[in-house]
């Protein structure tokens, strides 16, 4: 009998075939996991942290836009916002090809004491969500054998760590354990907008400039030191260094400059070259726009009476009132002679809305603040402008830019008188005739002044007159 | 009838044996090669991964800091950078702690001021300082005294930052470098090839 002949050796390779399989693998797995890990933190991790603080700032940029339109376009300001007393609160906005999110919280946390403009503060959030795997060997601290992967990025895996630990808010109240739905990283800015005062220059036309006099002069000079003097050409005067401060900022490039300026001049594509006319700096290329004045809406309700001036009348406000909440009235003309006392002894605050053209004598005693808003046009005589303290940001005019574009709005002060006085009039065309000795600041569409004026900016007036525009001035990161 | 053997039949001569330890032999030693050079590079590639995850660690925090920074200054061998920046948390022993102990932790109200330069915005009457240094193999920031070590690495971190201020801005320019364990030579292009650049502006800047 013969047997039959068996392989016995194969099952053997097999064996041996299974098990450099399996360690292969082993090691492959491992090094999948070691790179899946270093993966996660490097690109989803720290793609979602630089996320989430875009977010953020789009949120802050949601907040500073609302903020501009509480002065550009008051009506819209915060509209479609969770509004409660000076506190906004935006809805959730979603956006982007990752699906960031973001929210604003808006608050007036100060008002200016010498303007009253509200300061604005602009807490945000942006959140990022974290694709890829969840939590996976990380850890925060940084030394032998840790990696510190999370020790600056704090990710949500599970819950919000920032309102478990420090509340909504991060003032500690309203702690709880919120579950997210998937890994986040969020991140939190605060940015403070401060109001954009409009005296900046002496004067400053968003169209064309046609002056001064060949023998005017534009200097400047500082009230908080004193009433004005010549001395722009004295450095050894102690007010020597606010004597050059008188500029002329033009934006377009038609401008015909006659007269000494002591100050800098810029134009938007002009040719003004450096002469013994101009004592600053000179800079051509410089665009800028000035956007149309709107009534402000944070006034109190007007007085009573009176509600038209149309021959000589004096009034006493009924309170001294503060800057940012002075007596208001509300005149449907203002004609005549209107003179303007102060309460006792006190600084008095007054604001004045003319719904039509002004042409009064204004007559405003020393330690009044009136601001005189109107709709229409002003054609007066410079000794129409009576301020008796001297300081222009006590007289204070702002021209409301007419609903329609092509609307003309004029501004013509005429001879004989000087005055001191600031006029914010971005839509209207200036004209000044004569020769007279003027203190104070002007915004206008177009200037045209051919008298031997004397020109004196008040460098008092970088810090005063209503919010024009806002600016963010501060910026802080919650590193929590 | 005897039956034929099997021992027989199954064995290996000796040659067979020979020539199977042989070809064992070589594959053990090629598997057992190329599992250390695999570990080697592995090893390597996780090193230089992990060390330029230090590299955008540093950067980041640099420009976190930087961005909510008042005032930045950096030492003449620009490698330890200085910040100041605003005091956005009541801390225990601030004035407002010291009147009400439950405000420690929470976000503090600024104050307006008005400067030459303009108006200022502070948190609080004093302000942090925030020292990024080296310490050996370690980059360290130092926060009003407490110390963390954000990054630590063999591979030689080396952190510079440069300060440009200008009239109506100012911001830094950090470069990290680093030098590859798995290099031999040492050669300048071996540690510039591993360069991360970083700018970040200063939008607390404070003039006058």
């Amino acid at each position: 009998m013969k047997f039959k002949k068996t392989s016995f050796e194969q099952g053997n390779v097999l064996i041996c075939a299974l098990c450099t399989i399996l360690i292969i693998s082993l090691i492959g797995a491992n090094v999948l996991q070691n790179c899946t890990t270093r993966f996660n933190v490097s690109s989803s991790q720290v793609r979602s942290w630089k996320e989430a603080l875009f977010a953020a700032e789009a949120g802050g940029d949601i907040g500073y836009a609302e903020i501009r339109k509480t002065v550009l376009n008051p009506l819209q300001a915060f509209n479609g916002w969770t509004n409660s007393g000076s506190q906004h609160v935006s809805p959730s906005t979603a956006f982007g090809e990752n699906n960031l999110s973001t929210s604003a919280v808006v608050d007036l946390f100060y008002n200016d004491a010498i303007t009253g403009n509200p300061w604005f503060r602009s807490r945000s959030r942006g959140t990022a969500p974290v694709s890829g795997l969840r939590r996976i060997g990380m850890d925060d601290r940084m030394g032998a054998g840790s990696r510190g992967d999370s020790l600056l990025r704090k990710i949500d895996f599970n819950t919000d760590h920032f309102i478990a630990t420090y509340g909504p808010n991060g003032d500690g109240l309203g702690k709880a354990l919120i579950p997210v739905a998937n890994p986040q990283i969020t991140r939190r800015i605060e940015q403070i907008s401060a109001p954009v005062t409009p005296f900046e220059a002496a004067i400053k036309c968003t169209d064309t400039f046609y002056g001064l006099g060949s023998a005017a002069q534009v200097d400047s000079y500082n009230s908080k030191n004193g009433p004005y003097y010549f001395c722009a050409n004295n450095p050894a005067d102690p007010h020597f260094s606010d004597s050059r401060s008188g500029s002329v900022e033009i934006g377009t490039a038609v401008m015909n400059v006659n007269g000494m300026l002591y100050g800098n001049v810029s134009t938007n594509g002009g040719t003004i070259r450096p002469s013994q006319y101009i004592t600053g700096t000179i800079d051509n290329n410089i665009p800028f726009t000035v956007p149309p004045y709107a009534m402000p809406t944070n006034l109190p309700p007007p007085q009573l009476s009176p509600t038209s001036v149309s021959s000589t009348v004096s009034i006493t406000p009924p309170v001294a009132g503060t800057a940012a909440a002075p007596t208001y009235y509300l005149l449907s003309s203002l004609s005549g002679k209107l003179t303007i006392n102060p309460v006792g002894g006190a600084q008095t605050y007054v604001a004045i809305h003319v719904t039509n053209d002004m042409t009064a004598h204004l007559d405003v005693k020393p330690g009044v603040h009136v601001k005189i808003f109107f709709d229409g046009n002003m054609d007066v005589k410079g000794r129409d402008i009576e301020n008796e303290s001297g300081l222009a940001a006590n007289l204070q005019y702002y021209a409301i830019s007419p609903s329609d574009p092509a609307t003309v709005q004029t501004i013509s002060i005429a001879p004989p008188g000087f005055f001191a006085a600031t006029f914010y009039a971005p839509s209207a065309d200036v004209h000044l005739n004569g020769n007279p000795d003027l203190t104070g600041a002007i915004v206008c569409k177009t200037f045209y002044g051919n008298g031997n004026t004397s020109w004196h900016y008040d460098r008092a007036l970088d810090t005063e007159g209503d919010a024009v525009d806002y600016r963010i001035v501060s910026y802080v990161e919650d590193i929590r | 009838m005897r039956p034929p053997s099997q021992f027989r039949i199954n064995g290996f001569t000796l040659a067979e044996m020979m020539i199977a330890l042989a070809v064992s032999a070589v594959v053990l030693g090629v598997t057992l090669t190329s599992s250390s050079s695999l570990q080697k590079s592995f090893n390597a590639i996780d090193s230089y991964f992990a060390t330029h995850m230090q590299q955008i660690r540093i950067v980041d925090y640099l420009s976190r800091d930087v961005k909510r920074g008042l005032v930045v200054t950096t030492s003449a061998d620009l490698q330890t950078v200085t910040i100041t920046v605003p005091n956005y948390l009541v801390q225990a022993g601030d004035p407002e702690a010291i009147a009400n102990p439950a405000l420690v932790g929470c976000p503090r109200t600024p104050t307006i001021t008005n400067t030459p330069s303009g108006p200022q915005v502070n948190y609080g009457a004093v302000t942090s300082t925030i020292v990024y240094s080296i310490n050996g193999l370690s980059i360290l920031r130092t926060e009003n005294g407490i110390v963390t070590t954000i990054a630590s690495s063999t591979d030689q971190l080396v952190p510079q930052t440069t300060d440009v201020e200008l009239a109506n801005t100012e911001y830094t320019k950090t470069s990290i470098t680093f030098q590859p364990i798995f290099t031999s030579g040492g050669s300048v292009a071996q540690r510039s090839g591993t360069t991360v650049y970083s700018t970040a502006y200063l939008r607390n800047k404070r003039r006058g």
